[in-house]
């Protein structure tokens, strides 16, 4: 039974996303899915659902919402300021209203939804890329259903433990793995690119993150348009690289420096822009 | 199949590499390692993506990559290239008058006319398709037709803009930024998200197109 749960009424960037979209990329269809997937798992396991169970991903922390009925929610991600607490299983009753004001630390928040959000699937996932067309971003007055109804009082309670939580202030070291294009690079370059310091850039979203501190040379001015895994550090001519995230293109252009390993990329995700981080490499 | 490295990147995938140009060989290659690759059983999780000259195989975590690597081996080694013929035609009417036909033609040393009939004489190959949703490569492209991207994108691009990026011609299949030039504009729809299966991508790679100019 899907039960109105939550009623948008402020909601500058805020969309349903889940595990991701997969076998389409090769029909240039990006993953997607949660920015930070651990965040979202955990948003999932303190509300009881699935842990690929879809979720409202909340950009800069910033929503209101109007609770309809009694539910089962949890908030993880960005460390917020927040009307309820974070990390923990909590229940809210008819008329609450829940509110994260902003990020202190960290970009995304996820809620869950004890039961699930119940959301159209496209090719499997409920993840939306408006720019692509499937789905759309939440507008004020929508009202959020849930997937099934729980048996309350399980797991009201939950809680992360603290150690658990991350700290996004911390400026994060980054594991990587060489990309296909990797020793097209020069020495320099390559170490330029481990012993520097990034910055991210303002013009960076759901598809990329520009990095800002310096410029790798050298390598091929371009490929033939090869795949791409989610995660990859491409450089354009201009030298200054651009990682791709969830939302990326599939194929691509530009040499293939490296690719940001699959946990890190839940961190790097986190990374505000003016955010400093650096990168290790990882070899097979 | 002779001629195909395997390398691996990252812990989970490999980059099978079988072509360093795009031509109609390399894209006989492509079908062929794909087709090959589709009849192995890897693992569910497995993702496998063409691009122009390489497949990626990205596979789950629970496989090891040696033995990945070796079932992709094995699998390669018996794969034959798969000629074009018989591969579906599509006929796609397109009004060229694309908002970049005028710099384009002086700059090919053209005329429009002449762009119109040499872009809409050949059969293309859908050569790749990604980047975004169902955005289509075709190729090959007239050498006389072959123009460097334009150096400041397009902020937006409307969906069914038809136009020529380097060597390649192309559909796009969703409004997005883009830096080709734009030579017209076809109704024809090829990503439509309110299917929810394969149907909602007009074209499979190896399909060929054909352009009908309109006025």
């Amino acid at each position: 039974m899907s039960t109105p749960s939550l009623e948008i009424v402020e909601a500058p960037a805020v969309s349903v996303q889940d595990a991701g979209r997969k076998y389409w990329r090769a029909y240039g269809v990006p993953t997607g899915g949660a920015m930070d997937q651990e965040s979202m798992r955990q948003a999932n396991r303190l509300a009881g659902n699935q842990d690929d169970a879809p979720v409202l991903e909340i950009a800069f922390a910033l929503v209101t919402l109007r609770v309809l009925a009694e539910v089962t929610i949890a908030i993880t991600g960005a460390d917020a300021s927040s009307s309820h607490p974070l990390w923990k299983s909590l229940k809210v009753a008819s008329g609450d209203t829940v509110r994260l004001r902003g990020a202190r630390a960290g970009l995304w928040s996820y809620l869950a939804l004890g039961g699930g959000v119940e959301a159209p699937s496209f090719l499997g996932s409920a993840s939306v890329n408006q720019r692509a067309g499937i789905g759309r971003m939440f507008r004020p007055g929508d009202v959020i259903c849930r997937q099934s109804d729980v048996q309350p009082g399980q797991i009201a309670g939950r809680f992360l433990s603290p150690d658990a939580i991350p700290d996004w202030n911390h400026s994060p070291s980054l594991t990587v793995w060489p990309g296909p294009e990797w020793m097209a690079f020069p020495d320099a370059s390559r170490s330029r690119f481990l012993t520097g310091e990034w910055e991210i850039s303002p013009q960076s979203d759901r598809t990329g993150y520009r990095l800002r501190g310096s410029t790798i040379s050298g390598g091929s001015a371009g490929i033939l348009s090869g795949p791409m895994l989610t995660g990859t550090i491409q450089v354009p001519p201009s030298g200054e690289p651009i990682v791709l995230m969830r939302d990326g293109p599939t194929v691509g252009g530009y040499a293939r420096l490296a690719s940001v390993s699959g946990p890190d990329l839940n961190l790097l995700a986190q990374c505000a822009p003016g955010t400093r981080v650096r990168f290790k490499i990882n070899t097979p | 199949m002779d001629g195909v490295s395997i390398e691996s990147w990252g812990p989970s995938a490999l980059i099978v590499r079988f072509a360093d140009s795009p031509s109609p060989a390399s894209l006989e290659r492509c079908r062929g390692l794909l087709a090959a690759l589709d009849t192995l059983g890897l693992p569910p999780g497995t993702e496998i993506l063409p691009g122009y000259g390489e497949i990626l195989v990205d596979l789950p975590e629970s496989l090891p990559l040696a033995e990945g690597r070796r079932l992709v081996a094995e699998t390669i080694a018996q794969a034959e290239a798969i000629s074009a013929d018989g591969a579906p035609l599509h006929r796609i009417s397109l009004v060229y008058d694309g908002p970049d036909l005028a710099e384009f033609a002086e700059r090919v040393g053209l005329t429009i006319p002449e762009i119109a009939e040499i872009h809409s004489a050949a059969i293309y190959d859908v050569f790749l398709i990604g980047f975004a949703p169902g955005f289509t490569y075709l190729g090959p492209l007239d050498p006389r037709l072959h123009l460097a991207r334009k150096n400041t994108p397009r902020p937006r691009v409307e969906a069914g803009s038809v136009g020529i990026g380097g060597s390649h011609t192309g559909i796009y299949s969703i409004a997005s930024p883009g830096g080709w030039w734009l030579l017209g504009r076809t109704t024809t729809t090829l990503f439509d998200p309110t299917r929810n299966d394969a149907r909602a991508f007009r074209f499979s790679l190896g399909d060929r197109v054909k352009f009908d100019p309109m006025t």
